[in-house]
């Protein structure tokens, strides 16, 4: 929300970024236009997408590109390109707040600004100015990456939370400190490259420079786009499967979303949130091999029925074994019919033996097959399934996980819709 | 094993020759640290390709080695890094894995061996003091100079362990690694154009930026192997429900693809029909005979529409058994041909099958029956398995 506190900041931003600027046009010397008209090019194609670099984080190219200014031509030809990749036509179009607008290419320009002061105050010089040693720039270089890295943090933090009303800290640490900075120190060293290549006007090193980034940017981005429909390919091919019993459709699903719900409010991280997810929507595959009459029978199963469907974890885990990337799921999977008292299958196991991520399967599991109708009873209501989960805490259920779980079903309306 | 043993003998005598003949920088030790350093982190950071063997890209610092330090320092460097790369892959996998990794740090070495002749042609003046970007250009023919040579003992060396015929394994190996490949030859070119100025610096950052971009490419090829792997996974799953019917996927997977190559279908329509034979039979889940019959391939193309990573093979899934009756993509003929074919030989025999389907199919199917009777007989009733689907 864009509040009278929101504008004040914004401007005092603007204001202080401005003054950079005019305190820098006083140091520098002129500067060659065509390198800097490159890399304003270079950084208007770029700024389409931010560039996603593998170590992860997304940080813009365009420090690159605006450090190798810097470096190149001096301080204020870092503006100019600071400016160029703050201008996003998209985003303009977009009908954000202008304060918004004008707190991007602030911030930016001053961040930059500041950088580039401290690169002069160290002794960094401008390659263009003569013959410029490593050694003489690597002290100022390095400096100037930290000034930038502190005040974009610092500003972009304030901002956030100025705007959305969260505390800075809390705001400062979504930001993922350390992804940030090694992009940023990637970003710093390819502006080096890039700043040597320009000074020896070696059009033909700068384009060997660059094709492997666009060539990987490419690459990339069809693995973030793999990686997010994973799951949803897993769920598409598992409700095939499910197909076979009509009175599990969606189960999985479902199980999935519970399990994720109660991982979160314990305060798992997010890899075992993700692989709790795909556990969770591969869990019963295993069924598939026993017989629908077996699976849909309003009686008492017998004996080998019953044995049938015991194996169904183990029958689970071994068809996920040979899926390198779901190597971490296959215990979870085997052992989501445990118990916690030793009384489950396939094993026997007990207690604190059993996987975590399996034991807040289970209790997912559970309340499911609870409250979803089956061909030989109806769904219990959910007070009813709760009060079930309550009476088996500790004996088949974990207890801390019973209780967030109660807790997610109490507080969180969304869990409680996903049935 | 013959094949390295002689390619290590001619690694040699270029290796003799060249000590021998050209001029080269004295021996420095910090030199060779540096690079026996860099070529470890280079092989400890290697790229799984989807077939599933694992392959080591070290020529940026290959490359960089040769155009500016003697071969002396390389090799000794090389051999170093090797030996720790073996030492690490024993702690990590045993025996087994050390033993790979030793066949191909000999293979490796006596690649660099070979290469080392470029250093006659190389005018080290010119390399180690640009004038221009003349020596880009050098760097660049250097580099595609190694990865020829590289690949070609790689597809050679992994023929000769049954693999696919060289030709083939080339390709397998230059469709993922063709990238990699082009971002170590780029980056060395930039190394080696900014080493005047930023001496090892340069070679560092140069290798660093090299190492990341080779990661955003493994780490593309692994999310595609799981991919596969996961569907290859529940295509199998989905066929436990029907227990007589257990491997029949796989099997018409095999069948398929390698009749459609032989058919000259490109690698992406393979690929294609590859998961089409998989996941054909995924809609007859729920179903009962004979509906199953009917439904299942429409059915078995919804599922799969709603996949990106399988855009493409829902046609081939829908029209495999209707794929004569119109313009069905040709993919879809030769899985349907090879699902009779494998079906019909549970009651009737191979020969059997094989003299049915000669009697049904016309045109373009008539070709498909063709060419499975060559493909089966040349190991009876159990084919030669090609590669998985890559």
């Amino acid at each position: 929300m864009v509040t009278s506190r929101v504008r004040w900041f914004v401007f005092a931003v603007c204001m202080c970024a401005a003054l950079q600027v005019v305190y820098l046009s006083s140091k520098s010397s002129p500067a060659q236009v065509i390198p800097i008209l490159l890399l304003v090019g270079v950084v208007l194609v770029t700024e389409n997408l931010a560039f996603q670099l593998p170590i992860a984080g997304s940080v813009s190219l365009s420090f690159a590109a605006a450090f190798a200014a810097m470096l190149h031509s001096g301080p204020i030809a870092a503006v100019v390109v600071a400016i160029a990749a703050s201008t996003n036509l998209s985003e303009i179009r977009s009908g954000k707040p202008l304060s918004i607008h004008l707190f991007n290419v602030g911030q930016l320009v001053l961040s930059i600004g500041l950088a580039g002061t401290a690169y002069l105050a160290l002794g960094g010089r401008a390659l263009v100015s003569g013959a410029v040693a490593l050694s003489d720039i690597m002290l100022p270089a390095t400096a100037a990456a930290l000034t930038f890295y502190i005040a974009n943090v610092i500003l972009v933090s304030i901002g956030a939370s100025l705007l959305m009303q969260r505390r800075f800290l809390q705001t400062v640490q979504s930001l993922g400190f350390f992804s940030f900075g090694s992009s940023l120190v990637v970003l710093a060293l390819l502006g080096v490259l890039v700043a040597y290549l320009l000074s020896f006007q070696s059009w033909f090193g700068l384009l060997l420079l660059v094709l492997p980034f666009a060539s990987a940017r490419r690459t990339f981005r069809v693995y973030v786009e793999l990686t997010e429909a994973y799951s949803s390919t897993v769920r598409s091919l598992v409700t095939a499967i499910e197909a076979k019993d009509p009175y599990t459709r969606g189960h999985s699903e479902r199980v999935a979303k519970y399990a994720q719900a109660i991982a979160e409010h314990m305060g798992l991280s997010q890899s075992d949130v993700q692989v709790l997810e795909r556990a969770a929507l591969l869990h019963d595959v295993g069924k598939i091999g026993i017989s629908l009459d077996t699976l849909v029978s309003p009686e008492e199963l017998s004996e080998d029925e019953m044995r049938a469907i015991r194996r169904h974890p183990v029958l689970g885990a071994d068809l996920v074994t040979d899926v390198d990337f779901l190597h971490d799921i296959v215990d979870v999977v085997r052992c989501h019919h445990e118990r916690c008292d030793g009384g489950g299958y396939p094993d026997g196991i007990l207690g604190e033996d059993i996987p975590l991520l399996a034991r807040i399967l289970a209790a997912a599991d559970s309340f499911d097959a609870m409250t979803s109708d089956r061909a030989y009873r109806p769904g219990m209501p959910f007070d009813q399934a709760i009060g079930e989960l309550r009476r088996v805490a500790g004996k088949q259920l974990d207890e801390r996980v019973v209780a967030s779980f109660v807790k997610v079903l109490s507080d969180d309306a969304r869990v409680v819709r996903a049935s | 094993m013959p094949y390295l043993l002689s390619l290590i003998l001619a690694g040699g005598v270029v290796v003799g020759w060249v000590l021998g003949h050209v001029e080269r920088p004295p021996f420095d030790i910090l030199y060779v640290l540096g690079l026996t350093l860099s070529f470890a982190i280079g092989r400890m950071l290697s790229i799984q390709l989807p077939q599933g063997d694992r392959v080591q890209v070290t020529l940026m610092v290959g490359v960089v080695g040769l155009m500016l330090r003697g071969a002396d320092e390389l090799l000794i460097a090389f051999l170093v890094a090797c030996m720790i790369d073996v030492a690490y892959r024993y702690l990590q996998g045993g025996a087994h894995a050390a033993r790979q990794g030793a066949l191909d740090s000999i293979r490796s070495i006596a690649v660099i061996a070979l290469m080392s002749f470029v250093q006659s042609y190389v005018n080290p003046a010119s390399v180690r003091a640009p004038e221009g970007d003349g020596p880009l250009l050098s760097v660049l023919v250097v580099g595609a100079v190694f990865v020829a040579v590289d690949v070609l003992t790689l597809a050679v060396q992994q023929w000769l362990a049954g693999g696919a015929p060289i030709a083939e394994g080339i390709v397998l190996l230059l469709r993922p690694l063709g990238s990699v490949y082009m971002v170590h030859i780029a980056m060395a070119a930039v190394a080696i154009r900014v080493h005047p100025s930023l001496g090892s610096w340069g070679l560092g950052t140069a290798l660093l930026l090299t190492l990341i971009l080779q990661n955003s490419f493994n780490l593309y090829l692994r999310i595609r192997r799981g991919y596969a792997q996961t569907i290859e996974a529940l295509a199998h799953a989905a066929e436990l429900d029907r227990p007589d019917d257990t491997g029949h996927a796989r099997r018409v997977a095999d069948l398929a693809v390698s009749v459609g190559r032989q058919m000259g279908l490109t690698s992406d329509e393979l690929e294609k029909v590859g998961y089409a034979a998989l996941l054909h039979d995924i809609g007859r889940i729920g179903y009962e005979q004979p509906e199953a019959d009917i439904e299942h391939p429409d059915r078995g193309a919804e599922i799969v529409a709603g996949i990106p990573f399988l855009e493409g093979v829902g046609p081939l899934i829908r029209h495999h058994r209707t794929a004569h009756e119109g313009d069905a993509p040709r993919g879809a003929m030769v899985v349907g041909v090879c699902c009779r074919y494998d079906r019909l030989r549970k009651t009737h025999g191979s020969r059997g099958a094989l003299d049915i389907l000669l009697a049904d199919e016309r045109g373009y199917g008539r070709t498909v029956v063709d060419v499975v009777a060559r493909t089966v007989s040349i190991d009876g009733s159990r084919l030669v398995p090609p590669k998985s689907v890559s």
